[in-house]
């Protein structure tokens, strides 16, 4: 079995972002949170960074934050700390004492790699306008086909984002593929839902994992949200879009 | 003080008195009303003698009318209460012991004793007169040769009829022929007492008082010298009677004193609390001095002053001291409702009238129990059955899963209990506990488990798992991590009086806390989820509430383990896409406010 990395995060009266490398993996607004996130697809074989920005919700109540990147014990079933990569030390006070938490860690250690992205795509200086368009276009084209029950194109946008699943943690392909198909097959079906896209007039794009990636957001009423929006009666489906340059393309790689 | 006299049917004499009564008397106490009901059942009375005798004190004693028999019933309580009183009799006596004395002078010399039957045990002596019809005995009357006054003062102790109606100073005729159809009819009996004459006297005789119980066939008393006639003033009066016991405290404006003897006996006793036998250490007996001493006004002479102790014996000093000993062992262990044993002193002057005080004596018996924490075992072990029943009702999980960890209790505990003696005139039954349970009990549970073992039929499945996972609730696993720790701690003290008054110091305070943690976890390497955020507004608390009740009926505690509710959203993330919940239907609300447990009201002493 291939190694699996985590990220655990626990925080208690805190609001905001933990991202990995750029990428906002935990994000909470509620009082306690607490979450195990698999990081294989972020981890890059070196450089990797933490960045908390979180912000103390009650000034008249106790926080604390727990976070910590571990490898996982390949003997438990659910996530399990093997060795400690990265480990804040929890840290926790009371209301007032520390309003915002804004920190950068580096993760010292180097690892094997596990993704090709980070390989394969391009560094980039900037994103011009027409690369936004782009990108714009291609998340509309997945959504439509989604709406639409056209699976297959479906799967065709997102094809390098199922390879680099099945890599980053040693699976077969053809598993994920299925599983996909099924999820989007049931998404596809239900009733009631309305759809948001991004479009060019309040696209936002920030770029990370050392400018090899580009993160494609909608700004709405000054708050960002992911790409495409899934709206029903009792459940919201979230389809966050991280874009690469790959062989001259933007492709759809996590 | 009246007399009636009883007979069990094993030929055992008994007298029944009314009122309080001397420290000699051999009074037989019942611990309940079924051991009087045995003892006036054995005594085999006629029906109205049963009937007269429970209508001596007529108050409050209401024929309990479901009984078979009201009278049995209205006589086994007023013996139960000690409003009546049994005391045994010694072999020997013929007569009631203390049986008021009524002897006349005759002019002849010839010396008599008038005694009521009812003062009878057995058949009369052998120098009984007796007559056959009332002419007779005025006869013997009439030649005793009494004076009017001396027929008076025998009616008025005789309680002949006339003398309530009538003034008795103006019909001493009158009052002889009571006395006379009396004695004809039985009802009193006239025994000849000897007399020795005094060795050279000039013709008064000595008289001497001579028991029957003291009389010995072929022994003659020996003589026993002139016997003094008391002077006394006539017009003085008790003014003043002080009572007090050995500690110095005195009686009250009430005219009361309530005394605990010291105990000088120690035991032990198997108890009940909590449902489990502990060991008690009792102390019980002992016994108290009680002084008394009083003041005469208008008198000018030593010999005037009268003063009756607690035994009934009458002492011509100001001062008298006894001591009372409390003997009886009592079987029950929370005596705050037990009668105590009524005494009483009095002291008069030589016009008559007068003062008296009463001693109220309460049992010595004190209990004690130290560090017997094992008793609040099986509450710990309710308090953990409690968890199990919950993780199998929201999560459908059993014991051997949730493997509860149990701690406690640890620490101490102990108390006592019983009647004190105050600073002043009262007492009051004190009870006294230390609670030192740091903690009384602990349970903690820490599992992880698929949702595929709870299944989706438990109330604990979030919506997003049962709506979108349900094909894959191997992938997803719940965290648990729940538990409780109680400490009950401080030391209440409590005395209740017995005018029903109580002074409290102190408390017992429970204090409970502890969380419940849920979390959720996709299955490392599954295929479908890749995590699973669980949200809330707060923690999930477990609170206690324990109510020590401490009153006059006994000790008990009652807890509750309360849980605060659960509500939480739950972010799943899939491959595919990442699910939230947006109504307050799909949060994930595996429980609302709960009674987590609620004992009963546990009785720790009563």
């Amino acid at each position: 079995m291939q190694d699996l990395y985590f990220m655990r995060v626990e925080s208690e009266n805190l609001k905001g972002v933990v991202e990995l490398n750029g990428a906002p993996l935990f994000k909470t607004k509620s009082k306690i949170s607490n979450v195990d996130y698999p990081i294989n697809m972020w981890l890059k074989p070196q450089g990797n960074v933490v960045n908390v920005d979180l912000a103390v919700i009650s000034e008249k109540s106790p926080w604390h934050l727990k976070l910590y990147l571990f490898l996982h014990d390949k003997n438990e079933e659910v996530p399990t700390p093997s060795r400690i990569l990265f480990d804040l030390n929890q840290i926790e006070g009371l209301g007032d004492s520390r309003k915002k938490l804004d920190m950068n860690f580096d993760v010292k250690q180097r690892l094997p790699e596990l993704t090709s992205v980070w390989a394969e795509a391009e560094s980039l200086q900037s994103v011009k306008q027409e690369d936004i368009k782009e990108m714009v276009a291609i998340a509309n084209a997945f959504a439509t086909a989604v709406k639409e029950g056209r699976i297959e194109d479906v799967l065709k946008i997102i094809d390098y984002k199922i390879s680099e699943d099945a890599m980053s943690e040693g699976k077969i392909k053809e598993n994920l593929v299925e599983v996909n198909r099924e999820g989007f097959e049931m998404l596809s079906s239900e009733t009631g839902v309305e759809v948001s896209v991004v479009g060019n007039e309040n696209a936002k794009v920030s770029m990370l994992g050392a400018n090899k990636m580009v993160l494609l957001e909608k700004l709405v009423d000054d708050k960002l949200m992911d790409a495409i929006i899934f709206d029903g009666k009792d459940y919201v489906y979230e389809i966050p879009l991280y874009f690469a340059k790959i062989n001259g393309s933007w492709v759809v790689v996590r | 003080m009246k007399y009636r006299i009883l007979k069990d049917r094993l030929g055992n004499a008994y007298e029944v008195l009314e009122g309080p009564t001397g420290l000699k008397k051999k009074l037989i106490r019942f611990d309940d009303i079924e051991s009087s009901r045995r003892f006036v059942r054995q005594l085999n009375l006629q029906p109205e003698s049963l009937q007269m005798l429970s209508s001596i004190m007529c108050h409050d004693t209401a024929p309990y009318m479901a009984e078979a028999n009201p009278h049995l019933e209205n006589l086994s309580k007023l013996l139960w209460r000690g409003q009546l009183r049994v005391a045994a009799i010694s072999g020997g006596s013929h007569f009631a012991s203390g049986a008021q004395t009524n002897s006349v002078k005759a002019k002849d010399g010839g010396a008599y004793e008038f005694l009521p039957i009812f003062s009878l045990v057995g058949d009369a002596p052998s120098n009984t007169r007796t007559f056959s019809n009332p002419a007779d005995a005025e006869e013997f009357i009439r030649n005793l040769s009494l004076s009017d006054q001396e027929i008076v003062s025998l009616g008025i102790k005789l309680e002949v009829p006339s003398v309530q109606s009538v003034q008795p100073q103006q019909n001493a005729a009158r009052i002889s022929k009571d006395i006379a159809k009396s004695l004809a009819d039985g009802d009193v009996l006239v025994v000849a007492k000897k007399t020795t004459p005094k060795a050279g006297s000039s013709g008064e005789f000595k008289e001497e008082l001579e028991s029957v119980v003291e009389s010995i066939p072929g022994n003659r008393k020996a003589n026993l010298g002139p016997e003094t006639e008391k002077v006394v003033c006539g017009v003085c009066k008790a003014k003043n009677l002080i009572v007090s016991c050995a500690h110095g405290r005195k009686v009250s404006p009430g005219n009361i004193l309530q005394i605990v003897p010291d105990s000088d006996k120690v035991t032990k006793v198997e108890y009940e609390m909590f449902g489990v036998k502990v060991t008690l250490n009792k102390k019980f007996g002992g016994n108290e001095t009680i002084n008394s001493q009083m003041e005469l006004e208008g008198n000018k002479l030593n010999s005037c002053f009268t003063l009756i102790n607690p035994s009934g014996e009458t002492v011509k000093q100001p001062q008298g001291k006894e001591k009372y000993s409390f003997n009886q062992e009592l079987n029950k262990k929370w005596l705050v409702d037990q009668p105590p044993e009524i005494l009483e002193i009095k002291a008069s002057g030589c016009t008559g009238s007068a003062l008296s005080t009463t001693v109220e004596v309460f049992p010595s018996d004190t209990y004690e129990v130290k560090g017997e924490i094992s008793l609040f075992k099986d509450w710990v072990k309710e308090v953990n059955e409690a968890w199990e029943s919950w993780g199998k009702s929201i999560f459908n999980l059993s014991p051997v899963e949730l493997k509860p960890s149990i701690k406690g209790p640890s620490g101490t505990f102990g108390g006592s209990w019983g009647w004190k003696e105050d600073s002043d005139e009262r007492v009051y039954y004190d009870v006294n506990l230390e609670f030192g349970l740091n903690p009384i009990l602990g349970v903690g549970i820490e599992l992880k488990v698929s949702f595929a073992k709870i299944g989706l039929a438990a109330a604990g499945v979030p919506p997003v798992i049962s709506d979108f996972a349900a094909n894959h609730l191997l992938d997803i696993f719940l965290k648990l991590g729940a538990g409780c720790q109680a400490n009950l701690l401080g030391s209440p003290h409590h005395k209740f009086y017995t005018d029903g008054s109580k002074s409290v110091d102190g408390e017992a305070k429970f204090s409970l806390e502890g969380e419940i943690l849920l979390g959720l976890a996709a299955r490392v390497g599954s295929d479908f989820v890749v995590s699973c955020q669980v949200e809330g507004e707060g923690k999930c608390k477990a609170v206690g509430e324990d109510v020590v009740a401490i009153d006059r009926t006994g000790v008990s505690l009652q807890t509750t383990v309360k849980l605060e509710p659960f509500v939480g959203t739950v972010k799943l993330t899939t491959k595919m896409f990442k699910i939230r919940s947006k109504t307050n239907e799909k949060e994930w609300k595996p429980w609302g406010a709960i009674e987590l447990y609620k004992s009963k009201p546990k009785k720790l002493l009563s």
